[in-house]
């Protein structure tokens, strides 16, 4: 097995993969390389055929596919290399890497530093223990996505969706748009995970009823699936009794969460938070081993792409200059306080001279309108940000500028919390 | 007279906006909080119109369908009509993105065009 | 009309058992089995354990099949090259009554010669597994115990018997057992008669569906449901955990699969019906509280998947025995818990039931007694996996992310003998789709990897055969008009 000498490597070639290591190839970094499982990189955005992509990042109306075909177009100009089905087996805390794939074999690299980019998974049926017998017919929204939209197959005619997160509420449209009847949208929570726009365009405009509230229970049908029984469910989110209702149907599509991929973060000794699921970054989206940089769905669940490519550039870029910078010094802890579910990042140095303003990325607990999230050092208020509304599916991004920054303890650790409101 | 709702989807503070028509024209609207969310608002009213993105058929590659778009918002009922349509196309590769797959669809000055680049 | 010797209705670990010890003769040997893979009922649904011998009454027949089959499975894993651990087994002591009541055990297990058994203080079993619940007061420890997985183990006595000539017949159910004048003729199978003047049955929790008027014990099926966990799972034991045993059942037991995956179950139900495989609430609810009681730290975090298996119940034993009327017919029925590990004893106890109903047996010279091991790149080191690669680069292509699996292994299960023809079965045969992603990924693989080795197309594939097809239409089909052509798509 030959080694290979690389500066920056990349796990991923999905948004978060091709946006780092893009920037970091126009940073300085000359040889950077994408290892990518699939065919052909794009990640998830192959199979993302719906617009509302690229909104913030590049001012226009894109869809997936098309948000995904501008960074691999700009890899290819500015000399990203990429190999594809190739899957990477061990990363290791020396920044090792250890790949296989048909076309080169296995392979063993040694990089100056690594982006890891591999992104998230979908929960399943097990996950969220859904009992009764199991035929098939029950797929992952994204899972049935691909089928759709790639490999060309529907999965049935009669369907029920899940969970009314983004993926959810995309696939009963595209479902319909196939011709499918969408028995309803099912969600546990008493408000959805996805944006109002979805809820708008993708059920309201076909009818689709969601059920708030309601989840699915127990699966029938001895080969493939022929119904559900849906309960609705009270404040702490237990079934009803008394309330089954039994829907047929001959597919069951399942939203109900995406968790990061992190088995290779494992592998590389990086340490885990347990809010997010992800690494714990800094705000240079450095993990907890030195030179391992972490970026995108792998990190946190965004829920937009332009958020990832925000990220990713971060990463990037750091990610490029890590050969040269100087060590680290004394990171601040950032502690998640009443109302916010996780922080990204959860750790930050202030001690370094920043001109670029630092993103903070957070998600809250519940919906609320017209609060304020403040920083706090030491039980001191520090900055406040207005917030006209906030709720659990959509991130929270705040940037706080140089100026801002100067406002706090160097070597403290720092707290966000959500207060007010209603 | 005729009295409809939505539920603003501009920004994540979703407003709820009201209006009053007869025969189709917008008489009276209130609720937005924005200019942004007044022109929604009207349009969505009166003529609501959707970006349609689909696949559509293809040969001589590793993935089966094409994904394509419409290149500005149809008449949202002209939808499934359109699908209809695409249902029946069928391409072959190479095709760039942006290329037009079908021009001017159901008279409507929207061009349903490929929303990727596919080689062999 | 095709002749035998010797037809199995059958092709659950007991029947393959069967098969491969009849295999040893020169006969002529068919196996018929109702679904198109092997091991797809009982055998599949298990807690894939080959028990020590301790807590079993040497008075019943299961009892004593348990303690003669035991010691045999060194050489017959290794012989078939089937994933097995003597892992140890520990009988705990959670109370005083069940302190007593396992030391009486204990001496009837060193009677009945389980190796090395012995007791272990409440210091010693906590110092061995940490994780058992402190209040525990001791165990029964078993090093003969051990874990096997049951698919590959069903699979390799079938594929072993194949290779010394014993032909199967998938996907063909056995209708009817055929006599004259109380002799056995054969069977009549949905494709026609296969002819043969002994036959066993050991359809599991269907051996008595074939003819009423055959002397066969009601068949009751048991229900027992499980939770398997993430390999990641941080609680983590090495040995198999039980609890005293109850009249009817082992109870709900905390073990370590052979492939690393925490498991615990199953709890004993009487169900109607054959085909009843649900989870239910209670159930899963009474698994997981049991398994609390012996590992406290257990919670649902990290399960990746809940099945139920069902057990052939004919009475509070195995019913292995040749029938009265008609003559030629063996039974190998009822065959519940310890079925898994009894089987290759209970293999030589037909063959010796059939020899007695006057079947002349020659020992065939031919005969083979090791099946290959699968190609499983991942027990092999960097080094090792990149010359395999080099050789064969469909080793290099790693399908299923979760557990690693590649192309070529996928290949290799699908075009064996007697492969892989559905999802399921691939997965029980190389892993791939079994990890924490449940298929997610790898499933759109596995459907174009099914069509490029065994031809089968994407719409024809199926979870696990019949009607459990996993894509119905093509795209774009459900828009054309009723009558519309749509095949050149």
């Amino acid at each position: 097995m030959k080694t290979y000498e690389i500066d920056v490597l990349v796990v991923g070639g999905g948004p978060a993969g091709l946006g780092a290591a893009i920037k970091a190839r126009e940073n300085g970094a000359r040889k950077v390389l994408v290892l990518e499982r699939d065919f052909e990189p794009g990640g998830i955005l192959n199979q993302c055929i719906h617009n509302g992509f690229g909104l913030q990042y590049f001012s226009a109306e894109l869809t997936g596919t098309e948000y995904a075909g501008r960074f691999i177009r700009r890899a290819g100009q500015t000399g990203v290399e990429i190999q594809t089905d190739t899957m990477v087996l061990d990363v290791k805390p020396s920044r090792e890497v250890i790949t296989s794939s048909a076309k080169y074999g296995l392979q063993r690299f040694q990089a100056k530093s690594i982006v890891l980019a591999m992104g998230c998974r979908e929960r399943t049926r097990d996950a969220i223990q859904i009992y009764g017998s199991r035929p098939s017919g029950i797929f992952t929204a994204g899972t049935a996505q691909r089928f759709t939209n790639i490999e060309g197959f529907i999965p049935g005619r009669q369907v029920v969706v899940l969970g009314s997160g983004d993926i959810g509420l995309i696939m009963a449209r595209r479902m319909k748009l196939e011709g499918c009847e969408v028995q309803g949208v099912y969600e546990l929570l008493p408000y959805t995970n996805g944006l109002s726009r979805n809820v708008v365009q993708c059920l309201n405009d076909f009818s689709i009823p969601l059920y708030l509230q309601q989840t699915v229970t127990s699966i029938y049908g001895g080969e493939r699936i022929a119904g559900v029984t849906t309960q609705k469910v009270d404040k702490k989110q237990n079934p009803l009794p008394g309330t089954e209702e039994y829907v047929p149907c001959d597919t069951l599509l399942l939203s109900v969460g995406l968790i990061p991929e992190n088995e290779l973060s494992r592998k590389a000794g990086v340490r885990i938070d347990s809010r997010t699921g992800g690494p714990l970054v800094d705000q240079n989206r450095m993990t907890t081993v030195p030179g391992i940089f972490a970026c995108g769905n792998v990190v946190q669940v965004h829920d937009l792409a332009d958020d990832v490519t925000v990220e990713s550039e971060i990463a990037g870029l750091a990610a490029a200059g890590f050969a040269e910078e100087e060590p680290p010094g004394k990171k601040a802890r950032v502690l998640v306080g009443n109302g916010l579910r996780y922080v990204v990042p959860q750790e930050i140095e202030l001690s370094r001279n920043r001109e670029e303003p630092l993103l903070l990325f957070m998600r809250a607990e519940l919906p609320r309108r017209k609060v304020n999230i403040v920083i706090s050092q030491g039980g001191m208020e520090k900055l406040k940000f207005p917030q006209p509304f906030i709720k659990p599916g959509e991130i929270i991004a705040l940037s706080v500028t140089s100026e801002m920054l100067g406002e706090l303890e160097i070597d403290q650790d720092i707290e966000l919390k959500v207060e007010g409101g209603g | 007279m005729e009295e409809k709702k939505l539920i603003c989807v501009i920004c994540p503070v979703g407003c709820e906006v009201s209006a009053t028509l007869e025969d189709g024209e917008l008489k009276d609207i209130n609720g937005y909080r924005c200019a942004q969310g007044e022109e929604y608002a009207r349009e969505e009213f009166t003529s609501p119109s959707r970006i349609l993105t689909a696949t559509v058929w293809i040969k001589g590659s590793r993935v089966s369908q094409l994904p394509v778009r419409s290149n500005r918002p149809l008449p949202r009922p002209k939808l499934e009509e359109v699908m209809a349509l695409l249902a029946r196309e069928k391409l072959e590769v190479p095709i760039k993105e942006g290329q037009i797959i079908i021009e001017n669809i159901l008279g409507t000055g929207a061009d349903i065009v490929s929303s990727r680049d596919l080689e062999k | 009309m095709k002749k035998f010797d010797v037809v199995i209705i059958g092709g659950g670990v007991v029947g393959c058992a069967i098969a491969r010890e009849l295999s040893r003769y020169n006969l002529k040997i068919a196996l018929v089995e109702k679904e198109t893979e092997l091991g797809s009922g009982t055998s599949k649904a298990n807690t894939g354990l080959v028990h020590s011998g301790v807590n079993v009454d040497n008075t019943t027949l299961k009892g004593r099949l348990n303690l003669q089959a035991n010691p045999l499975f060194d050489r017959l894993t290794f012989e078939l090259n089937i994933p097995f651990v003597r892992n140890g087994s520990l009988v705990i002591a959670q109370n005083r009554e069940d302190r007593q009541a396992l030391l009486r055990d204990l001496d009837e297990a060193r009677k009945n010669g389980v190796k090395d058994v012995r007791w272990l203080s409440r210091e010693e079993l906590l110092g061995k597994e940490p994780a058992i619940n402190p209040d525990s007061l001791g165990a029964i420890y078993a090093p003969s115990g051990g874990i096997i997985c049951p698919f590959e183990y069903t699979l390799a006595l079938g594929q072993n018997a194949h290779k010394n000539g014993v032909v199967f017949f998938l996907g063909n159910r056995v209708l009817k057992i055929l006599q004259e004048k109380d002799r056995v003729l054969g069977v009549e199978t949905e494709r026609g008669r296969l002819i043969a003047p002994y036959v066993v049955n050991a359809a599991g929790v269907f051996a008595d569906e074939f003819d009423s008027a055959v002397d066969v014990p009601g068949i009751k099926t048991r229900r027992g449901q499980y939770l398997v966990y993430d390999r990641d799972y941080p609680v983590q034991i090495n040995n198999t955990i039980f609890p005293r045993p109850t009249e009817v059942s082992k109870g709900i037991i905390v073990t370590p699969t052979v492939h690393g995956n925490l498991m615990i179950g199953p709890n004993a139900e009487e169900v109607e019906g054959k085909d009843s495989l649900e989870t239910t609430a209670a159930g899963i609810n009474e698994v997981i509280k049991g398994a609390q009681k012996l590992v406290p730290d257990i919670d649902t975090s990290a399960v990746i998947r809940m099945f139920s298996g069902l057990r052939a119940v004919a009475s509070s034993d195995f019913v292995i025995k040749s029938t009265k009327k008609p003559r030629g017919l063996v039974l190998a029925a009822g065959i519940q818990s310890p079925g898994l590990t009894a089987a290759p004893v209970i293999g030589k106890l037909v063959v010796e039931l059939i020899e007695e109903l006057g079947l002349g047996l020659s020992p065939k010279s031919s005969f083979q007694a090791e099946r290959p091991s699968p190609i499983r790149v991942g027990d092999l080191d960097y080094e090792e996996r990149a010359k395999l690669v080099e050789k064969d680069n469909n080793y290099g292509q790693v399908v299923c992310r979760c557990e690693g699996i590649t192309r070529g292994e996928i290949r290799d299960a699908i075009l064996a003998p007697l492969g892989a023809v559905t999802i399921d079965g691939i997965k029980r045969r190389t892993r791939a789709a079994s990890g924490r992603c449940q298929s997610g990924f790898c499933g759109p693989r596995l459907v174009e990897l099914l069509k490029e080795f065994a031809s089968i197309s994407p719409l024809e594939a199926t979870l696990r055969g019949g009607a459990s097809r996993i894509l119905k239409y093509r795209s774009k089909e459900l828009l054309f008009k009723a009558g519309e052509k749509v095949e050149d798509l």
